[in-house]
């Protein structure tokens, strides 16, 4: 993973333990990671930092993961911000919601590993993607 | 000398006359009194009569009035259909108050009971009529009417077809239960199991991602010990994901909402999902687990994440249920006899089903004897809602077993699945 110890990833995630168990697995991978407890937060750190992947939970306090995907696609870098939704909250409202702002990748956190996690980061960051 | 003669001719006579009046007298008393008697009998017999047909219609009146009230107080119907005399037909009080229809002459005829029905519930209402009309034997089934005012209520019909040998002519008979009450309560018993497990699946998550991280390579190192508890804490932890998963999966069934998202994914890299979560189950019993897969499967056109917790579930099952070092196969293929269908066989070498056991597998919280000693902390929850989301998926799973060889589980489902979601298999 040496080529990829320069890639930024911010992890916007009030549960402390789980932003906790991401970063470290993102962080031994190579990656920068960079840290956001609230959507508002999030937000800010986003449009500033610039970072190649955003991880994402829906469920957020201040600001609502889904409304800081809105207002992170008003941004003219934001607008191809790659973006991976993280949530508890299968409901389907939310994910078509997630799709009509060109997020197309989201991951239930109940049903995936550590491992799913740093594969869809990385999956974002091929060239493809 | 003559008239002496005579006069003792009469004398005789009439005491002849006297002699013979007696008997007759008595006779003639007698039979006015047996008549007297006969009277008096036939008139104690029909006043005792009356009475007790005066009894009978007021203990057939109160009879009458209870069961109307019993009918009343627990909110059920009861009616007959009678096809060989139309006349015998007759609804109770409470059925027309059930169905808000006011009580007439001219009992409803049985078409009633559909035109009545929930326009979501009205396919499977005909199909369970068209059975009932058909098939003599007893009969239960749930659903939804639309009363007049608009108002929804849930019924519960349970009665029996009876068959005349001769003509071949029916009489259905049988209650309606108004169990409106019954889901509102269950519906809130559903909507709490599914808010409590949402709330449960956040810290579980955490546990079992914090315990992978530090079980994962570049990781400080950890000693053996260590090692095997961190891993105890993450196979518990996926496990309690599984069992909460379940819990949702029974309550969206039972509120009606477990919809679908069609996506379209590759089978091949899901079940390799799955085993990279089950492998070290798998190993710590010293399990062989096989997975094999036919050249150019197409990809599945589907609900993802239903498609997974069924292969899922059928692969946890067997590791749960095979002794050490047992085998577990999966060989996933397109299925030969409709090559619009993908076939998945999970084949383990576990403890199997016991013969009087193999009817209730697929029902929900049932566990086998045999399960729960084995593995006392299950839901039984899981066959239930596999078979729940196959049959939705317009699939089919069968299974076979021998009891301490190993179970073999058949699943086919169609490669491209349409949500047909309509009524809910949980009302009938």
């Amino acid at each position: 993973m040496t080529d990829t110890k320069k890639h930024t990833v911010l992890v916007v995630e009030d549960e402390m333990a789980t932003a906790l168990a991401m970063g470290s697995a993102l962080e031994q991978e190579g990656y920068e990671v960079l840290r956001a407890a609230d959507g508002e937060e999030g937000l800010r750190v986003a449009l500033e930092k610039h970072p190649e992947v955003l991880l994402v939970d829906l469920k957020l306090p201040k600001m609502s993961g889904m409304d800081m995907i809105h207002a992170l696609r008003e941004d003219a870098w934001g607008k191809t911000a790659r973006v991976v939704i993280l949530t508890n909250v299968s409901d389907m409202g939310s994910l078509q919601a997630a799709m009509m702002n060109d997020t197309f990748y989201y991951l239930i956190k109940s049903d995936s590993s550590v491992a799913d996690v740093i594969r869809a980061v990385a999956t974002q960051l091929a060239p493809s993607a | 000398m003559v008239e002496q003669v005579l006069q003792v001719v009469a004398q005789s006579y009439q005491q002849v006359q006297t002699i013979a009046a007696f008997p007759l007298l008595i006779a003639g008393v007698f039979v006015l009194i047996v008549v007297a008697l006969g009277v008096y009998v036939a008139i104690v017999a029909r006043v005792r009569a009356d009475a007790r047909v005066a009894h009978l219609v007021k203990a057939y009146d109160t009879v009458t009035k209870e069961l109307r009230e019993a009918q009343k107080i627990g909110h059920f119907g009861s009616f007959v259909f009678d096809f060989r005399d139309l006349e015998l037909s007759s609804w109770s009080e409470e059925m027309y108050r059930l169905y808000g229809l006011m009580p007439r002459e001219k009992t409803p005829d049985i078409h009633t009971f559909l035109r009545l029905a929930h326009p979501q519930d009205e396919s499977v209402v005909r199909e369970m009529w068209t059975h009932v009309c058909t098939t003599p034997g007893p009969f239960a089934f749930s659903y939804r009417i639309v009363l007049p005012t608009k108002q929804v209520r849930y019924v519960h019909v349970e009665g029996n077809t009876l068959m005349d040998v001769e003509t071949k002519q029916l009489r259905i008979e049988g209650v309606v239960h108004d169990i409106t009450k019954e889901m509102e309560i269950d519906r809130a018993k559903s909507e709490f199991v599914s808010l409590a497990s949402h709330q449960l699946k956040t810290p579980i998550t955490s546990i079992k991602w914090l315990s992978e991280v530090l079980l994962r390579k570049g990781s400080e190192p950890v000693t053996q010990v260590q090692e095997k508890y961190i891993s105890n804490i993450h196979d518990s932890s996926q496990h309690m994901i599984e069992m909460i998963n379940d819990l949702l999966n029974v309550s969206r069934i039972e509120l009606g909402t477990l919809s679908m998202k069609i996506d379209e994914f590759d089978v091949k890299e899901l079940i390799e999902n799955i085993r990279e979560e089950q492998w070290h189950a798998a190993e710590e019993k010293h399990l062989t687990l096989n997975i094999t897969y036919d050249d150019g499967l197409p990809h599945l056109v589907a609900d993802r994440n239903l498609f997974r917790m069924v292969i899922q579930n059928l692969i946890s099952n067997a590791i749960r249920y095979t002794p050490a070092n047992g085998t577990i196969e999966c060989a996933v293929s397109r299925a030969q006899t409709d090559k619009e269908f993908l076939f998945v066989r999970v084949t383990d070498s576990g403890i199997g089903i016991p013969k009087e056991e193999r009817k209730h597998i697929f029902e929900k919280l049932y566990r086998a004897p045999n399960a729960q000693t084995l593995v006392p902390d299950g839901t039984g929850l899981g066959l239930y809602v596999v078979k729940t989301v196959i049959e939705r998926a317009h699939g089919g799973i069968s299974f076979e077993s021998e009891e301490g060889k190993g179970t073999t589980f058949y699943v086919s489902v169609p490669f491209v699945w349409h949500d047909t979601a309509g009524v809910e298999k949980a009302h009938s």
